[in-house]
């Protein structure tokens, strides 16, 4: 049975840290034992560097695993992380490890594939952390830093997000009362004071 | 409505014929001179004076954030600011809650030029759209492009004018120019999620309905936080906050809702249907 694992660090900047630990032979070996079949790495500029790594290390893939690096995707939803969704029969649930982007984060809510966030805490600011760390309190992802260990964790914390999840999705964040209907754009109604006052009192 | 126009058009006019006489007669002073200078002054406190009535209406206007979907009374038209592909992707997923119907609805995007992840974005959207629901039902949309104000890597020191051009373009290019017949002129609603267009979008329409050009019951902006923005407000959102600019104005998270007093609307990134 199938079973893939995608990493993403986005399309700009690159996110070097994140690349090298998923270049270990180390976390190979652990996804391997994990039961996955597949690492796909998509590293933006660090693509150069990372694909002669890769070549290098060729012999230290474990038998069971495929390691490929690409630099983007045109439609990584549609092209790559639909692969980490399960197929009766053919495909297991798979993983995405992701830098903490917006936009992919909430792909993978979109299709309900597992996540691991991984913040670039070298970026301005660090607002990464503050996203990762949200996102792990509410259940929707597995906060990790580039450490192997780390790392190596969150892999095998996946399985209970996914169970958790199960009771949880699609209901929406626990931020929400379990009764109160939630808003739409759709449903926003413009209400102007005078407008208001004057219907008053032409009903009084 | 017209004459208002024509009186706020006839105030500029006066302004402009009392400065240019000013100019050509200051040699002999006399009263017609003071009258004149008096007159002046009218005119540029005019606009001081228009900006605070467009700001009090602006505060005496509220957004209810409904939790039942309503009745449409009539025909609507929503604008919708886009920005970069995070955004964009954001906006559309508070779009597509699979509600029952778009009919009368109609639907303009605004894109920055350039900006080919959004365009691919919203069509496909669209294109779900006319798959998903009866013909009668899908509503009508158009996509309008507009010069960035400021384009990466550009030196500031032509960013004012590029600033500019973003701003006519985006009055005469968006907000004046209405969608075929059938739709309503001016947009019922402007949306904008945190991308720096949607502050020129804000401003232009407070000079327009400073000038008596949109009427003041129209083109409410309502600005929705980024679902990113956990703690603290983008620069986009401080600044719409601060001064004021957005009719309706919301955060998607509790910590940054306390700290800043504003509406707490929960994540509606997360209406979005699922592909599961």
């Amino acid at each position: 049975m199938e079973k893939h694992c995608l990493v993403t660090v986005g399309a700009t900047v690159g996110f070097p840290d994140l690349t090298r630990a998923a270049l270990e032979p180390v976390f190979w070996g652990h996804l391997a034992s994990r039961g996955f079949t597949s690492l796909r790495i998509q590293c933006g500029p660090d693509s150069d560097w990372a694909t002669s790594d890769l070549d290098s290390k060729m012999s230290q893939i474990p038998q069971e695993l495929n390691v490929d690096v690409f630099k983007l995707s045109k439609n990584l939803m549609r092209e790559e992380m639909t692969l980490c969704k399960p197929v009766e029969g053919k495909r297991g649930v798979g993983l995405i490890i992701s830098h903490a982007g917006t936009g992919t984060i909430l792909d993978a809510w979109k299709l309900a594939v597992p996540i691991i966030v991984v913040p670039n805490t070298s970026l301005l600011d660090d607002h990464q952390t503050e996203l990762a760390r949200h996102l792990s309190k509410e259940g929707y992802a597995i906060h990790s830093s580039t450490k192997l260990d780390h790392l190596k964790e969150a892999v095998d914390k996946i399985d209970m997000l996914r169970e958790e999840n199960q009771t949880r999705w699609p209901p929406h964040s626990l931020e929400r009362g379990a009764t109160e209907q939630p808003a739409s754009i759709w449903n926003i109604e413009v209400v102007e004071a005078h407008k208001e006052e004057a219907s008053q009192l032409a009903q009084g | 409505m017209t004459s208002r126009r024509g009186i706020a058009l006839a105030a500029i006019g006066l302004g402009v014929a009392a400065v240019s006489i000013q100019f050509t007669t200051s040699k002999h002073v006399h009263v017609s001179h003071v009258l004149l200078q008096i007159l002046a002054v009218l005119m540029a406190t005019a606009p001081v004076i228009r900006h605070f009535a467009v700001s009090r209406h602006r505060a005496r206007t509220t957004i209810d954030w409904k939790r039942a979907a309503r009745q449409r009374v009539g025909d609507e038209y929503y604008l919708f600011v886009l920005g970069s592909g995070g955004h964009t992707k954001e906006m559309l997923m508070m779009m597509d809650d699979g509600q029952a119907s778009f009919a009368g609805i109609h639907r303009r995007y605004m894109v920055s030029r350039g900006d080919d992840m959004s365009l691919h974005h919203l069509e496909e959207f669209e294109s779900r759209i006319g798959l998903e629901y009866d013909a009668a039902e899908t509503g009508t949309y158009d996509v309008r492009t507009v010069t960035r104000a400021r384009r990466v890597h550009q030196p500031l020191i032509t960013t004012p004018f590029s600033a500019l051009l973003s701003l006519c373009n985006i009055i005469f290019g968006v907000l004046l120019s209405s969608p075929s017949a059938g739709t309503q002129r001016y947009p019922t609603i402007i949306f904008s999620n945190g991308p720096a267009n949607g502050l020129f979008v804000a401003l232009a329409v407070h000079l327009l309905k400073m000038a008596h050009v949109i009427p003041e019951g129209k083109c409410a902006f309502v600005y929705i936080e980024s679902w990113a923005r956990i703690s603290t407000l983008s620069l986009t959102g401080k600044l719409l906050h601060y001064t004021g600019m957005a009719d309706g104005f919301a955060v998607q998270h509790q910590p940054v809702a306390l700290r800043y007093g504003v509406t707490n609307v929960g994540p509606l990134v997360f209406n979005c249907r699922r592909e599961v």
